[in-house]
C-alpha cells in the first residue's frame, strides 16, 4: 500500500515561524489568505508570492516537501482552472468546436485563479507544517473561549478535533496491517468494484471500524480513570505566551497587506 | 519447498527497484553464480549504512534501532526447510516483522532475492501463489475478523482461489475442526460475539483454511491469559506435527527453547545468531546485551555455572534442569561440594539440590 501523502503534515524545527505562539499563527495566516484575496493583479500576485515564499524560506521547509505537502489538493487546482477556462468568455477567441469556446479572458482568469489557489493552498499549509496538531486545537479552542458564553462548547470541540488528528496515523498504519492480512488470505483489490470487488472493500472497512471502536472504548475509559471532566478549571502543562516573534509577523503582514493593496492601483 | 533467502535487505525509504518482469524470469533460481554476483553489487549499500551509524556518536536510542537507520533488514541469508519449527527472536525494532513479510511477498527486498521453491517472489505471479502456500498469522490476527458469520470469515481464503462451493465449504469444516472449534455450533454465529481466544481460532482458521504449507506467526500468543496461552501452543505444535513447517516470532524464550528446531536471532535488521536452541542460548550474556533474554531454566542453569556447580553448557528445561542437579547433589552427598571451595556455592548446591530431592527419580 502506498505511503498516503499527509496535507501539510508537520515538519518539526526550531525555526522563528515554529516558534510563533500557535495562536497568533491560525489568526495570522487567515490574515494572509485574506492578503492573498485583495491581490487583483498579476503584479499583485507576484508580491503574495514572493512573501509566501520568504515565509517557506524563514520556516526553513524544503521547497520538494512544501510542493509535495499540497500535491494531494492538486485536483482542486486543475479543476477550478479548467472550469474558468472553459466558462469565462470575452476577447479573442482561440478555440471552438461545438459548444466549447475558449478564450482570451477564460485563459487569463484561469491562470489568476491557479496562482491564487496555489498560494492559499501552501499558506495554509505553511500553518500545519511549522505547527503541531495539538498546538493547532489549544489555539483553536483559545480563539473559540468567547463564544463559550453563548453555547459554543469551545473546549469539547477542540479536544473533538485533537483526539481525530491523533488518530489519523494510527488509523492509517492499522489498515496498512488489515491490507496486509486480507491479502495473504488471497484478497485482489485491483479487482473491479462489482464481482467481489465490495467483499474486498467491506473485509478492509469492517475491521478498521471495529478498530476505530475499540480505540474510542479504551481512550474514554483511560480520560475517566484521570478524572478527565472537560473544560473549566483545567489548567495547561505549556501555557501559550505571545513573544516579540508575534508582533514582528504583524508588522511584516501589515506591510504585506500595503504592499498588495497599493498594487492594485497599478495601472495595467 | 523452502523458502530461501538471499543477501535479503530491505530499507523503507528506499524501494525496490522495478527490475522485475522479463528480466527477473530470465535468472534462472537457485545458486547461479552471475545472479549472486549482481545482487553482490548491491547489498553494500545497507553495510554502509551500518559503519556510518557506529561511527557517528550520536546518542543510541536504548532499543531497536540506531537514529539515521535506513536499513530495515540487512543481507539476511537463510533458508527456512521443510518441516522445521522455526523460531525468529529479536528486540522491538529489530526487523521481525519486516522479515516474516518478505515470505510470501508482501513486500519485497530491496535488493536479494527471496525464493519460494526456487522461484523469486519478486514476480507478482509468483507472489500470489505463494500466499496461497505460505499462511501468515499477524499479531492480534482476531482484529482482522470482517465477514457476519464465522462461516463467511474463514470462507474468504478459499472462495478467493477461486474454489467450488463444495470445495469451500469441505475446507472450511476441516479448518475449524483443526482449532477446534465445533462446526455446526459455531458457523453461523458473528466473529464478534465470540471470546478472544475463539476470535483468534477463527482468524487462525481463516488463514488454515487455504491449507498453506508453512504456517508464518508473528507472536500467536501475546495477549492471551495463561491457559489460551497453552492451548494455542499446543495446537501449533500439533499443526506441527501434522507435517506444516512454522515459523514462529516470540519474545517468550521459553516457548522458543520449547518448541523450535532452530531459532533465528535479528539485531538492529542483521541476523545475529541462527541455530538450535542449544547453540542460540548459550550464549546468553550476548542475548541479554541485545535486550534478549533465555529461558528461566537455562538462566538459573547459566547463573549457577557461573557460580561454580558442575553443569555442563547444555540447554536445560525445567524437568531437565532438576535431574541434573539431583544427580549432581546425590554425587556430592558425604563429601563436601568439591567443586568450587567457595561457602557461598555450596549454599546454593544445597538449596538448589535439596529443592528437587522430593522429585523420585
Amino acid at each position: 500500500m502506498p505511503e498516503i501523502a499527509m496535507f501539510g503534515k508537520y515538519w518539526p524545527g526550531t525555526s522563528p515561524v515554529h516558534r510563533m505562539d500557535p495562536r497568533a499563527k491560525l489568526l495570522l495566516s487567515l490574515v494572509v489568505m485574506a492578503n492573498i484575496f485583495v491581490a487583483q493583479s498579476f503584479i499583485g500576485l507576484a508580491v503574495c508570492a514572493a512573501f509566501t515564499a520568504g515565509f517557506f524560506l524563514l520556516a526553513k521547509i524544503p521547497l520538494g516537501k512544501a510542493v509535495r505537502s499540497i500535491a494531494p489538493l492538486a485536483f482542486i487546482l486543475v479543476i477550478t482552472a479548467l472550469l474558468n477556462v472553459f466558462f469565462v468568455q470575452g476577447g479573442t477567441v482561440y478555440f471552438q468546436w461545438w459548444f466549447i469556446q475558449i478564450s482570451e479572458a477564460g485563459l487569463v482568469q484561469a491562470a489568476f485563479i491557479a496562482v491564487r489557489l496555489f498560494l492559499l493552498l501552501s499558506s495554509m499549509s505553511l500553518l500545519t507544517l511549522t505547527t503541531a496538531t495539538l498546538d493547532i486545537t489549544d489555539a483553536f479552542e483559545y480563539l473559540l473561549k468567547p463564544f463559550a458564553r453563548i453555547g459554543v462548547p469551545a473546549h469539547e470541540l477542540s479536544m473533538i478535533m485533537g483526539i481525530a488528528l491523533r488518530f489519523l496515523p494510527q488509523f492509517t498504519t492499522e489498515l496498512q496491517t488489515i491490507y496486509r492480512a486480507q491479502i495473504s488470505r488471497g484478497a485482489t483489490f485491483a479487482a473491479s468494484p462489482f464481482r467481489g470487488g465490495l467483499r474486498m472493500l467491506t473485509s478492509l472497512m469492517i475491521p478498521l471500524f471495529t478498530s476505530a471502536f475499540r480505540h474510542a472504548e479504551t481512550l474514554s475509559l483511560a480520560m475517566d480513570a484521570r478524572c478527565y471532566h472537560g473544560g473549566p478549571g483545567r489548567t495547561r502543562l505549556k501555557p501559550l505566551h505571545y513573544s516579540a516573534l508575534d508582533r514582528n509577523a504583524v508588522i511584516v503582514l501589515a506591510a504585506m497587506f500595503a504592499v498588495v493593496f497599493s498594487t492594485n492601483f497599478i495601472p495595467l | 519447498m523452502p523458502i530461501a533467502f538471499e543477501q535479503v535487505s530491505y530499507s523503507y525509504s528506499a524501494p525496490a527497484k522495478k527490475k522485475r518482469g522479463k528480466k527477473a524470469a530470465e535468472i534462472p533460481a537457485v545458486g547461479d553464480a552471475p545472479a549472486l554476483g549482481q545482487t553482490d553489487a548491491d547489498i553494500a549499500p545497507c553495510a554502509a549504512d551500518a559503519t556510518n551509524a557506529a561511527a557517528s556518536n550520536a546518542p543510541r536510542p536504548l532499543w531497536g534501532n540506531p537514529e539515521g537507520k535506513t536499513w530495515a533488514l540487512c543481507n539476511i541469508t537463510f533458508t527456512l526447510e521443510d518441516g522445521e519449527f522455526l523460531g525468529i527472536a529479536g528486540h522491538t525494532g529489530s526487523g521481525k516483522s519486516t522479515l516474516i513479510q518478505h515470505m510470501n511477498g508482501l513486500i519485497h527486498p530491496t535488493s536479494g532475492r527471496v525464493l519460494v521453491d526456487g522461484v523469486d517472489i519478486a514476480d507478482k505471479k509468483a507472489a500470489a501463489a505463494a500466499r496461497s502456500n505460505v499462511g501468515v498469522v499477524f499479531q492480534y490476527p482476531e482484529h482482522q475478523l470482517f465477514a457476519a458469520t464465522v462461516y463467511d470469515d474463514v470462507a474468504f481464503g478459499p472462495r478467493n482461489m477461486g474454489l467450488g462451493s463444495d470445495e469451500v465449504d469441505a475446507r472450511v469444516r476441516e479448518s475449524l475442526a483443526q482449532v477446534s472449534l465445533d462446526f455446526d455450533d459455531i458457523r453461523d454465529k458473528s466473529p464478534f460475539e465470540l471470546s478472544g481466544g475463539q476470535q483468534r481460532r477463527v482468524a487462525f482458521a481463516g488463514v488454515l483454511a487455504m491449507r498453506p504449507t508453512k504456517l508464518i506467526l508473528d507472536e500467536p500468543v501475546a495477549g492471551l491469559d495463561p491457559a489460551a496461552r497453552n492451548d494455542f501452543l499446543k495446537l501449533i505444535s500439533e499443526l506441527h506435527e501434522g507435517g506444516l513447517t512454522v515459523v514462529m516470532v516470540s519474545h517468550t524464550m521459553d516457548d522458543l527453547a520449547r518448541y523450535c528446531d532452530r531459532i533465528l536471532v535479528l539485531k538492529e535488521g542483521s541476523l545475529f545468531a541462527l541455530g538450535t536452541p542449544e547453540e542460540v542460548f548459550s550464549r546468553a550474556s550476548e542475548l541479554r546485551e541485545i535486550g534478549l533474554g533465555v529461558p528461566y531454566a537455562q538462566k538459573l542453569a547459566n547463573d549457577l555455572k557461573d557460580a561454580g556447580i558442575g553443569l555442563n553448557g547444555r540447554l536445560y528445561d525445567t524437568a531437565s534442569l532438576a535431574d541434573a542437579l539431583a544427580a549432581l547433589y546425590r554425587g556430592a552427598e558425604g563429601k563436601p561440594v568439591s567443586l568450587d571451595g567457595e561457602g557461598e556455592t555450596r549454599t546454593a548446591a544445597r538449596t538448589g539440590g535439596g529443592k528437587e530431592e522430593p522429585c523420585p527419580k
